[in-house]
Order: C-alpha cells, then structure tokens, then sequence
C-alpha cells in the first residue's frame, strides 16, 4: 500500500514541483534583462547572478520543467493524502457496519482492504501484464503494511485469491467461507485445503499462514467501470452476506466518487 | 397528450433481486452474487409528450456515459458504455398501446440480451431488469396512463 512516508510526502513534493516550474519562469524571464541597466539599478552581485542565470538558461529552464513534471507525475502517482483519508473512513465505517456485532474483537480479526487493478506490476511471481490487484487502503490502524497481491486476469482459472476470482467474474460478488482455522500448528493437509479453498498458492499461504476463515469480495465501480474490489476477510467462518452487500451499498456512489479523483 | 410530468421513483428493494447462485471453480464450492452496481435503486415512467414516447428510468449505484441501442420500430434503449446496463427505455406508446407497454418491454429486453451477448453469458442486469418491468408494471402503467 502507499505507505504513510509517501503520503507525507506528498505536500513538500508538491510545493518543490510548483516553486521548480516558476524558477523555470523567473529564468526564463531573465532572458531577455539588460545586464548594464541591472548592474546600475541592483548592483554588481545581482548583475552577476543575471548574467550567470543567462548564461545558463538552455540548461536550467529545460531541467526545471522536466524535474517539475517528474515531481507532478509522481505526486499524482501518491494520490491526494486527504482523498486517501476520506477513502480509509469510508472502509472504517463499512467494517463498522457489517461487524457491528463484533464491536469488541480486535480490528484485525475483521477487516475491509481495497485494492486497485494494475495492467502492469514489476514483481517477482508471474507475468507483469497478466493484470494485478494492488491492496491500496485497508480498514483500522493495524497490519497495514502489506505486500500481497493477487493475479488478476479475466481467466477465472488464473485468477488468484477471492479478489482475482471476483475481478474474472466481471465483479460479481464472491463469497468462500468455511476456510480451515490455521492458527497453532495445521497440518499439510489443512494447509492444502485453505489454498484450494482461497485460490491461493499453497507457498503463500505456507509462509504467510492467514488466519482469515471467511472472504467476500465485490468489484468498486468508478465513473461506471470496475476500478478494483473489496474484500472482506474474518476469523469467523461465517459471514451475512446479504448484509454485506446492503451495507456496501450505503457507501457505494461516494467511495466511487471519490476515486473517480484519485 | 399532456406536456411531460416527472412521475415520482419507485425504490426498489435491491435484497429481493440479489440471488446467489452456487458455482463450482477447480472442484471449489463458490457462492456468486448479483452485483450491487447491477442492481437498480430506483425506477420510474414518464411520459414524453414530444415525442409521444413512454420512457422508463432506472437508478443505479453508479452512472457512465450511455449508447442508444435500437431493438425494433417502437422501442430503443440507452444502455452503459461500458457495463450494458439498462439505464432508459423508450416505446413508442401509440405503436404498443398504453395499457400493455411494460409487458411487451420485457421480450424487447430479451431481444437486447441476445443483441449484446455471446450466447450462454445472460447479464444478470437484464434479469433484474425485467423482474422489476414485471413486479412494477401497475405503478409503471398507471403513470403512462395518467399522463396520457
């Protein structure tokens, strides 16, 4: 996920993006200043920085706007950290909702993640353009740092994790439930069956051992195309999944309106 | 005809038309929903006195820009760029006749599907869609008719 280190970074790269293009401005206008009449009104050392401003312009100016536009590429890459915020209450607010009964448990028993559709992702397992489901936002405070990701093609065969499976089926809903509990110390074959069960691979789930035993996944839709999916994942086995969907619902126009911007 | 009146939405109740259905993907039991971005919130008819039309209005979670699809003579459809939801229906209320227009909307609906999709993947939108025609075709009529 984006982490909190570049969503903070987000306001001085843009400050730097904005003061890099009116240097490029302010040299650019220098262009055309008249050294002498400097040196009279401003004095030698103004003069002089005149002069070396002119000197250098072909270089200076060219590399502002190009560093400027890096900076503009790169913030707009982070997102808005307010938009962000907004996107965070929103996954808050529906983990709220669907697990008002859990109040008491700990936020990571049950939590609400959005990930985002990548055509393109440098990562070690499989083909880069096979497509990506990215987690870019999770519910809650704790274990948001993460690095899962799942194939996302439109193959429902290939498609990894409820989240690949919900993205193949055109966002349909999809609901597994029942997983093994794989606390303490399963056994290959609990092992085997959660992997069979999740459509994970059986590494992952050896290595990351996920304790989740129920997972819903839904397609987000923004500016009315699939952006990504929401999954939903509890320790409990079950889930009521037609509340799911009434709850979503309830959130649904504004979350996609707000990552229409994002 | 009177001048066109905005006739009020109908809500639909999205629980009623979400069905699940239970597929099995590599011998691994799934359980698949409708989608909520398929399932229409609301639902309306009105009646354009300029064109002398009967147009049927359906709300979505979300909205695209929209293509018109022309299914015969008397009715055409706007429907999502980019999902080929139904959001608009247009019939030609003098060509159908008023008191039965809804119920001949829902084999134009059908004649849609097959228009769009390759056979053996039905749009579940177009199911929901046409349960809805059927289950509102009273509310619906009853508007055309007071328009009329």
């Amino acid at each position: 996920m984006r982490s909190l280190l570049f969503r903070k970074a987000h306001k001085p790269l843009k400050l730097t993006a904005a003061s890099l293009t009116g240097a490029a401005g302010l040299l650019g206008g220098v262009e055309k200043a008249n050294v002498e009449k400097t040196r009279e009104f401003l004095g030698q050392t103004t003069a002089e920085m005149v002069r070396s401003a002119q000197e250098w312009n072909w270089v200076l100016v060219p590399f502002f706007i190009a560093l400027a536009a890096l900076i503009g590429f790169a913030t707009r890459w982070i997102g808005d950290p307010k938009k962000w915020n907004v996107v965070h209450d929103v996954l808050d607010q529906l983990r709220d909702e669907i697990f008002s009964e859990a109040a008491d448990d700990v936020a990571h028993e049950h939590r609400v993640t959005l990930f985002k559709k990548k055509n393109f992702l440098l990562c070690k397992r499989g083909w880069w353009w096979s497509g990506w489901l990215v987690p870019v936002e999770r519910s809650g405070h704790t274990s948001q740092k993460t690095d899962v990701y799942f194939k996302a093609p439109d193959n429902a065969a290939l498609a990894e994790g409820v989240a690949g499976q919900t993205w193949a089926r055109k966002g349909k809903p999809v609901y597994v439930r029942d997983l093994p509990n794989l606390g303490g110390t399963p056994t290959d074959a609990e092992l085997a069956e959660y992997a069979k069960k999740s459509f994970m691979a059986l590494d992952e789930v050896r290595n990351r051992r996920p304790l989740a035993r129920s997972l819903y996944g839904f397609a987000v839709e923004a500016n009315g195309q699939r952006w990504g999916v929401i999954v939903v994942d509890s320790r409990l086995p079950r889930l009521k999944e037609r509340e799911l969907s009434k709850r979503y619902r309830m959130v649904a126009r504004f979350l996609g309106k707000t990552l229409e911007a994002l | 005809m009177k001048p066109e009146v905005l006739s009020r939405w109908i809500s639909i109740d999205s629980v009623k038309y979400d069905s699940d259905s239970v597929e099995s993907s590599d011998g691994v039991e799934l359980h698949v929903f409708v989608s909520p971005y398929d399932l229409p919130s609301a639902v309306r008819g009105r009646v354009d006195g300029a064109t002398r039309r009967f147009v049927i209005d359906f709300k979505y979670l979300s909205e695209e820009p929209q293509v018109e699809r022309r299914i015969d003579e008397h009715v055409s459809f706007s429907i999502g760029k980019h999902s080929h939801r139904v959001y608009r229906i247009e019939a030609d209320v003098e060509g159908l006749g008023a008191n039965v227009v809804t119920l001949r909307l829902v084999p134009a609906i059908d004649k849609l599907a097959k228009a769009l999709q390759p056979a053996g993947t039905p749009h579940d939108n177009f199911r929901v869609a046409k349960e809805i025609l059927e289950d509102s075709q009273s509310e619906l009529t009853r508007q055309l008719v007071g328009a009329a």
